[in-house]
Formats: structure tokens, sequence, C-alpha cells
């Protein structure tokens, strides 16, 4: 079955670490590449991404942990950071492996962020929670 | 074949997968699905030893978490299994830790900086009305310069407490004591040839957070001046009693015991220190009500307060 996420990679913003698009739903969705380590330059070069694809509007963002291997401590205090201020209205972090669901708790547990955040292991829940911060499109 | 070897040959094939062959090839089939099952089992092996150096690793890190310290790593393979979950999971927590450790020190840091600038501004306010008191040419005035310069003296002696001491949060109330009296001594310029203070205090350490050792400290300056100032007028002989220590107050409960005595002329009998104009009595008063406690005069011979307050546990 093709994925959601699959289906409206346009226009998209590849980094060493992630794959950033908006999608035509109105959610945003940042996908970390399989066996990615996470360091520092990889988080704000997508915390830029982010902000380069919203614009001026507020999309609520799905991140897909499902291939991570590892994040360092910067990079994890910069997705932490309260006044990093991406348009984001609320986070779904998608995990499946072990790794994935170790550093998607990490986010939940220990940087408490300013907008909704919750863990979730089927894409088409999350989509369907993340809707409810969803603006109308223009 | 006989049933024996059948069984053993159909087991095989269980195990291995291999598909039923002619009774000619059992024998054969047997012996190659051994093989093959043997070879699976040290395969197994060679895993088992290695997950179980993967667990000896991350349980090495864990001994280091528990002993404080955060630098050793559990290796993370990039298998993206349960080893390398549990791995990731006990680096991240160590770093966590660590960086909450250098918050709490920097924390400590600063709390004791704020103590001794605390203790600083205030020996500043108490030199300068040292200096100011200089061109009083009033008695009276002076005296009211002198006596505030030890109230502020004292509070300040608590923040130095502070920031000497280990926990930043609390003194040792029988080590104030101690260090009190010898700037008291200084102060009044005492004869000890003719004024003596006889400190019995507990020897076991008494903790006071700085909301009970302020007043503390004040009421104690304001109990050990006043019979300095007035109890040996016209250089009379005489000693000064201090007495600090926990007391049963009733079966279950202790309370602390701050008493100055001394054998002077005593307080006129027609000051009542419950109505006075007197700063001095009156911080007493209010300084004791502040710490829930209970000051009693006894005037029988000389003067002797006694002020009782509960024992906090710290």
């Amino acid at each position: 079955m093709t994925k959601i996420s699959d289906t409206i990679k346009n226009n998209s913003v590849e980094s060493r670490a992630f794959t950033t698009w908006l999608g035509d739903n109105g959610i945003c969705y940042t996908e970390v590449k399989l066996n990615a380590s996470v360091e520092l330059a990889d988080a704000c070069g997508n915390t830029e991404a982010i902000k380069k694809i919203s614009g001026d509007r507020i999309y609520p963002l799905l991140v897909n942990l499902k291939g991570i291997n590892s994040i360092t401590k910067e990079a994890r205090d910069h997705f932490a950071m309260r006044e990093r201020t991406p348009a984001i209205s609320a986070i779904a972090l998608l995990i499946k492996s072990p790794s994935s669901r170790i550093i998607g708790n990490f986010f939940l547990g220990l940087n408490k962020s300013a907008v909704p955040v919750q863990l979730f292991t089927n894409e088409e829940k999350a989509i369907s929670w993340l809707k409810r911060f969803a603006l109308p499109l223009k | 074949m006989s049933d024996k070897l059948n069984d053993i040959y159909n087991a095989v094939c269980r195990l291995t997968g291999n598909k039923p062959v002619t009774d000619a090839d059992k024998k054969e089939a047997i012996i190659k699905g051994l093989e093959k099952i043997e070879k699976k089992l040290n395969q197994v092996k060679r895993e088992e030893k290695k997950n179980s150096k993967r667990i000896h690793d991350i349980l090495n890190v864990v001994v280091s978490l528990a002993n404080l310290r955060y630098d050793d790593k559990a290796n993370v393979s990039g298998k993206r299994d349960d080893f390398d979950a549990l791995a990731l999971g006990i680096n991240m927590l160590g770093e966590e830790l660590q960086a909450s450790t250098v918050s709490l020190n920097e924390k400590e840091i600063l709390l004791k900086e704020i103590h001794h600038r605390v203790k600083n501004n205030l020996q500043v306010i108490s030199s300068l009305l040292n200096l100011q008191s200089e061109k009083i040419m009033q008695p009276g005035l002076f005296e009211i310069f002198m006596e505030s310069k030890n109230r502020i003296r004292a509070m300040a002696l608590v923040h130095e407490k502070l920031y000497q001491s280990q926990n930043l949060s609390r003194i040792d109330f029988t080590d104030y004591i101690s260090s009190f009296l010898t700037y008291m001594n200084e102060c009044y310029n005492l004869n000890p040839e003719k004024i003596t203070i006889h400190l019995d205090a507990d020897k076991r350490p008494h903790y006071f957070k700085i909301d009970t050792a302020i007043p503390c400290g004040l009421i104690l300056n304001e109990l050990v001046s006043n019979s300095c100032k007035y109890a040996f007028p016209e250089d009379r002989i005489g000693n000064i009693y201090l007495y600090f220590g926990v007391e049963k107050y009733s079966e279950n409960v202790d309370q602390f015991i701050l008493q100055v005595s001394d054998d002077g002329i005593g307080i006129p009998a027609e000051i009542d220190i419950k109505k006075t104009d007197s700063l001095g009595l009156q911080l007493l008063e209010m300084l004791g009500c502040q710490i829930g406690g209970n000051l009693v005069l006894d005037r029988t011979n000389g003067t002797k307060f006694t002020l009782s307050f509960p024992v906090e546990k710290y």
C-alpha cells in the first residue's frame, strides 16, 4: 500500500540526515534517513528547512524517526529549545525500531515541548491526530 | 529402516526443514541434517557470546553511572536492535545526568557567590556606619549606630557561615555562636580580667536554615550586647553565661534552649520587657515570635533570658 507520505514528496528539502517536505494535507513531514546519526548541524538544518517550507504559516509536524540510529546531546538540546520556534502547532513522532522508541520517549520525557507531542507507531493514526492541529489550506 | 531410525529422520527433517527422501538416502540425510543443526547451534552460541559481550558493555556503563561517572559510553553497533536501543538509552541518560550535574554545580557556585556578596555588602554597610559614627558627638546617637552595626554584623555572619558550609541552605548554629562570641569580644573590647564569657554549648552540630539562623543570630546579638553594655557599669567584675542546647519539651517533643545570663546589676524592676520603648527588647519579642519561640526573663540573680523554640529537623 502506498503511504500518504510517499505521495506528496514534492519540493522536499534534502539534508544529510533528513528529508523535509510539506504535504498537500496541511502537514509538514520530516523523515530521518535510514541509519542516520543526527548531530547538531543536522538539527539546525532541519529547523531551517521547516522554517523555509512553512513560510509564514504554522503546520503540524510528522517526524519519522523509524530509521534513526542515534542523536547527539547537542542535537537533542537544539530540538528541545522552546525559543527555536519553528512554525509548528503539534508534533507526532513516528517510531518503530527499539532505538527510535527510546529516542522518541526521550523527547517526551526530558524535553518539555511548547506544543503537543505524541508518539505513534502507525503513520495513519499520527496523521489523523495531527490533522486536528492543521489550519485549512489556502 | 527401523522405526527408531525413521523417527530420528523425521525429527531431523522437522528441525532442518529438509524434505523426505528415499529410504536409501535417509541415513545420509540424517548425517547432513545433524551437521546443519550443529552449524546452527554454533551460530546461536556465537550470537549469544556476542550479545553477552554487549550486555556486559551496557552493564559496565550502568555501573559507571551508579558511581556518578558519566564519561563511559556503551557501544552502539548500528544494528538498531534491542541492545542498540539499550546502549543508546543508557548513553543518552548519562549525557542528561552529566548536564544536570554541571547545571547543579553551577547553581551551587552561584548561590555561594550570592551569600558571599550579601555578606560583603552587609559588611560594607557596617563599616560605613562605623565610619560615620566617628563624627558623632552625641553619645546616645553613637550607641544607636553601634547597635545597628552589630545587628548587621550578626546577619553578615550567617551569610558567611552559609557560603562556607557544605550545604548552602543551612548553618551549624553551635559553630555560629563561637564565631559570634569572638566578634563580640573584639567589638566591646571586653577586658577578660573583668568580664568573662562562659560558653556551654551542645557539642553536636545543630543545623538551622537561614529563616531560623538570622532571627536567632539577632536574638543572640541583642542578649549578649545587652549584658556587655548594661550589666557591669563602672568597671564592675562579672560573668556572662551562654547556654545553647536541646532539651525535652514533652515526652516526644524536643526544643532548643538559648540562654544568656549575667551576674550584673540586672534590668531595672520598672522595665516591662513586653511594654518597652527599647528597640532591642522589642526586637527580642518580635524575633522570638518569628521562630515560634518563647522568651522568659528571670531577674532573681542578675539577668537571665531564656529563649525556647521548637526543634526542626533538617
